[in-house]
């Protein structure tokens, strides 16, 4: 069943008579319990597609619906948000309170949930992202992938059907990304959570079901993982840049080794073996 | 010798509940011409030596000395200091103030005491060294440029004052793969031309392992290795620090677990292809 | 990192933290309303004792509550020397030029000093108690009778809590960039007052940048998250009293009498 679907989406931002492209001409759909990667290089309308799928920009054209209810019901558009979570870059500018507990309860809080259930589910949202022990401490004393773990948990707390992370790995460093990501992809795996993952990294896409591919607003491809990084031209077009043992698989047949393409570097090394 | 550290130690917020030893016991030297790679995680003190680098923070403890400035002497010139050692801090298009790029530019060079036609021709030397097209960008406001090229603006304020040793924290954080890709190419070719020393903040090893020649690890405020990329990724456990080497080192561990002895001073992918082919093609093949 | 000298919270959890921060709000008034009241060295004494008491029971390092005093030094000191000169009352003891100085002059400066110290020290003890949260529930909760005036009392106190969570966040913005344009040749103390100020533009234009960025996303992060999304807003946290401020209520109740009583005047009535 798909929970997300965009129908032709287009989006400018408009600022002193100047008209900029977010993005054109988008359709995509996202099935239930997807982990579907978004890659494309700075400014190529990936933030502005999240950002329309949850009712925060409404598009110009085209329609987005999500779990059925389209974005443009102004009378339900608290539900499309509290159904597509969403995580922002900067950990420092997504939470609103002092203390870790009151920031994850504030989501339900604004949807009007009864106490009881607030509490039960600030708990229930911590220990998903494995922060509960820091529940009465304050973020500012926080790690950045400990903070951006809190902003998972304070989206969680809303009970989202659609995870969306928008570049949240990419202010963190690498204890900070794995802890994030791990979080990210047992949620997918565990609890069935659809997720979005907005990335400049490309070894986050190799686990993906999915990874699609947008460059000057347009979405440009959409395959698994491996069909992706193997097409060079693609990738060199996009101005992305394939995992090292893509690049070495792809190195080695152009050397006239028959190496078929992989995904991580277990693979590359069962590959170059099979030479032998 | 351009640069010697010797038992540096900072403490921060003494006799409080959150005091924290940011530095213990640190000694390394830099020389003239090095690359050199600074890893470490949050809060591994990184930020707190690259300050002491500036005299941006007061030495309590041990002593720095970059060229014959000695910050553990009295009233060091400071000036002189941060003239000779650029610095880059992290995130550096938000540190752009002025209203025009020629402006922002000429900022460190006026402040270190060149009079105005003279700051304003190092300034368009340096935007050009770094890629931009000055006649093109100086009258506009560095707010309206992309973000790769507010982070060349940035450098270029720097390289405008003739810096003898950069420091770049995390040049490449927030910037796609191909921003990270020219960043990197410009410094290369900036150590080439301009800048011979050079100290790179990355948390990325395969950037390291292409880029520097020697690296450091910073963990918990004590240095845990002083060494090459590739003593550092082949004959050190790295995982306590959450870092994983880069991936042709970790491609050749597996190879060796499969019984494919490569060199180890294979670090990049043009390397690991080389050294497969070499492998395969009669060299070391078994 | 930077030193946060005023009230910074500072966790001991003891009786003083457990408190409702409603009850920690009337304190601040009782203080503030025995400062006032208080006009003989007696009940200055009894002040200083009640505040020494009450620091006790915080298990807050008086050094650490001390502190707080640096950042209003200045006003003390200006408070004083006006006091000293211009305060004419009882016997002459030095008399030059157009100024004297007068035994009482100096006997209310040295009420002066001991009723801003009292001030200060006492109100800032509020905040090393409680965290801004607590403080803004309490606030809210306090104002919410205002909600009737259709005052906004919800969004004025989002507001004070984002601004109280965002102080950390930009003094250290604050401290990179003025490090960020140190390193690049600036100079922050030197030249007249005219000087100075301009010196401060490289800091200053980046940082209001840098905050209405930061307004920018935070604006869609509150949107992201159903900010306005009902009336009924529901809270996680209530605010109860419990015995712990009843005692403190009766404790306050208690130091407020005797204050008054050692008012000059009431001596009078005896």
């Amino acid at each position: 069943m798909k929970i997300l679907e965009t129908c032709n989406v287009s989006y400018s931002y408009k600022t002193d008579g100047e008209e900029t492209i977010g993005v054109k001409n988008v359709s995509l759909s996202v099935e239930r319990g997807e982990f579907l990667v978004l890659l494309g290089h700075n400014g190529c309308g990936k933030s502005t597609l999240a950002k329309l799928t949850n009712g925060l920009l409404m598009p110009d054209e085209g329609t987005i619906t999500v779990s059925g209810i389209p974005t443009s019901d102004e009378d339900r558009i608290y539900e499309v948000r509290s159904k597509v979570g969403m995580v922002f870059q900067n950990p420092d500018n997504q939470m609103v309170a002092s203390v870790i507990e009151d920031d994850v309860a504030f989501g339900p809080e604004n949807l009007g949930v009864e106490r009881s259930e607030i509490v039960k589910r600030v708990e229930w949202a911590l220990r998903s992202v494995d922060m509960e022990k820091y529940r009465k401490g304050t973020p500012f004393k926080l790690s950045g992938g400990q903070k951006q773990r809190v902003a998972i948990a304070a989206v969680l707390a809303m009970k989202p059907e659609i995870l969306i992370l928008d570049e949240s790995t990419a202010m963190l460093d690498p204890a900070g990304r794995e802890e994030v990501l791990s979080v990210v992809k047992r949620l997918n795996k565990e609890e069935g959570m659809t997720v979005i993952l907005i990335t400049h990294y490309m070894d986050e896409a190799a686990d993906a079901d999915r990874v699609v591919v947008m460059s000057e607003g347009k979405i440009v491809a959409s395959g698994a993982p491996i069909e992706i990084f193997s097409d060079r031209e693609l990738i060199s077009r996009c101005r992305l840049q394939a995992p090292v043992c893509c690049g070495v698989m792809h190195k080695l047949n152009a050397l006239g080794f028959r190496v078929n393409p992989v995904l991580t570097d277990e693979e590359a090394a069962e590959e170059i073996c099979r030479l032998k | 010798m351009s640069i010697e550290i010797k038992n540096l130690s900072c403490v921060y917020g003494v006799r409080t509940p959150y005091e924290k030893k940011a530095l213990d016991n640190i000694s390394f030297t830099v020389n003239e011409g090095e690359s050199v790679g600074l890893i470490g995680m949050t809060g591994s003190g990184k930020s707190t030596l690259l300050q002491h680098l500036n005299g941006l923070i007061k030495l309590k403890s041990g002593s720095v000395k970059v060229f014959d400035i000695d910050l553990s002497k009295r009233r060091p010139d400071l000036m002189k200091l941060r003239k000779h050692v650029g610095m880059l801090f992290q995130y550096p298009e938000y540190q752009l103030f002025a209203d025009t790029v020629k402006d922002d530019i000429m900022f460190g060079p006026l402040n270190f005491g060149m009079k105005k036609p003279e700051a304003e021709e190092a300034a368009a030397r340096a935007a050009e060294l770094t890629g931009l097209n000055w006649e093109d960008v100086k009258d506009r406001s560095p707010l309206e440029l992309s973000g790769g090229q507010k982070r060349r603006v940035a450098i270029a304020g720097i390289l405008a004052y003739s810096p003898d040793i950069l420091v770049l924290d995390e040049p490449t954080a927030g910037l796609d793969p191909l921003g990270k890709k020219e960043m990197l190419d410009l410094i290369a070719s900036l150590r080439k031309t301009t800048v011979s020393t050079v100290i790179t903040v990355s948390h990325n090893m395969d950037e390291i392992a292409e880029y520097c020649d020697r690296v450091i690890v910073l963990s918990d405020g004590k240095l845990l290795y002083d060494t090459t990329p590739a003593k550092l990724f082949y004959e050190e456990d790295l995982a306590p620090l959450h870092l994983q080497p880069p991936h042709a080192v970790r491609i050749v561990r597996l190879l060796e677990n499969k019984g494919i002895r490569l060199p180890h001073d294979v670090l990049t992918e043009d390397q690991l292809v080389a050294a497969i082919k070499e492998y395969f093609s009669g060299g070391g093949h078994a | 990192m930077r030193n946060v000298a005023f009230g910074q919270y500072y966790p001991t959890g003891s009786f003083i933290h457990r408190l409702d921060p409603r009850t920690k709000l009337f304190a601040g008034i009782v203080f503030i309303a025995a400062a006032f009241v208080a006009d003989s060295y007696w009940a200055y004494l009894a002040c200083y004792a009640f505040l020494i008491f009450v620091i006790l029971v915080s298990k807050i390092p008086i050094l650490q509550v001390l502190k707080t005093i640096k950042s209003v030094f200045f006003i003390i000191l200006l408070s004083v020397i006006l006091n000293v000169f211009f305060h004419h009352e009882g016997k002459v003891l030095v008399s030059w030029w157009k100024i004297k100085i007068t035994a009482g002059g100096l006997l209310y400066s040295g009420q002066i000093i001991l009723r801003l110290m009292f001030l200060v020290l006492s109100t800032s003890l509020i905040t090393l108690t409680s965290t801004p949260t607590e403080l803004t529930d309490g606030l809210e909760k306090v104002m919410s009778p205002l909600k009737y005036l259709r005052f906004p009392v919800h969004d004025v106190a989002i507001i004070m809590s984002i601004a109280l969570r965002f102080i950390p966040t930009l003094m250290e913005e604050t401290d990179k960039i003025t490090m960020a344009q140190k390193a690049r040749g600036a100079k922050f103390d030197t030249g007249g007052p005219f000087a100075r100020a301009k010196a401060l533009l490289p800091v200053l234009i980046p940082l209001f940048v840098s905050a209405f960025r930061r307004a920018d996303e935070l604006a869609f992060a509150l949107d992201a998250r159903c900010y306005n999304a009902t009336e009924a807003r529901t809270k996680m946290k209530i605010l109860r009293f419990g015995w712990k401020d009843l005692t403190a209520f009766l404790f306050l109740a208690l130091f407020l009498t005797v204050i008054a009583f050692f008012r000059s005047g009431f001596f009078g009535l005896l």
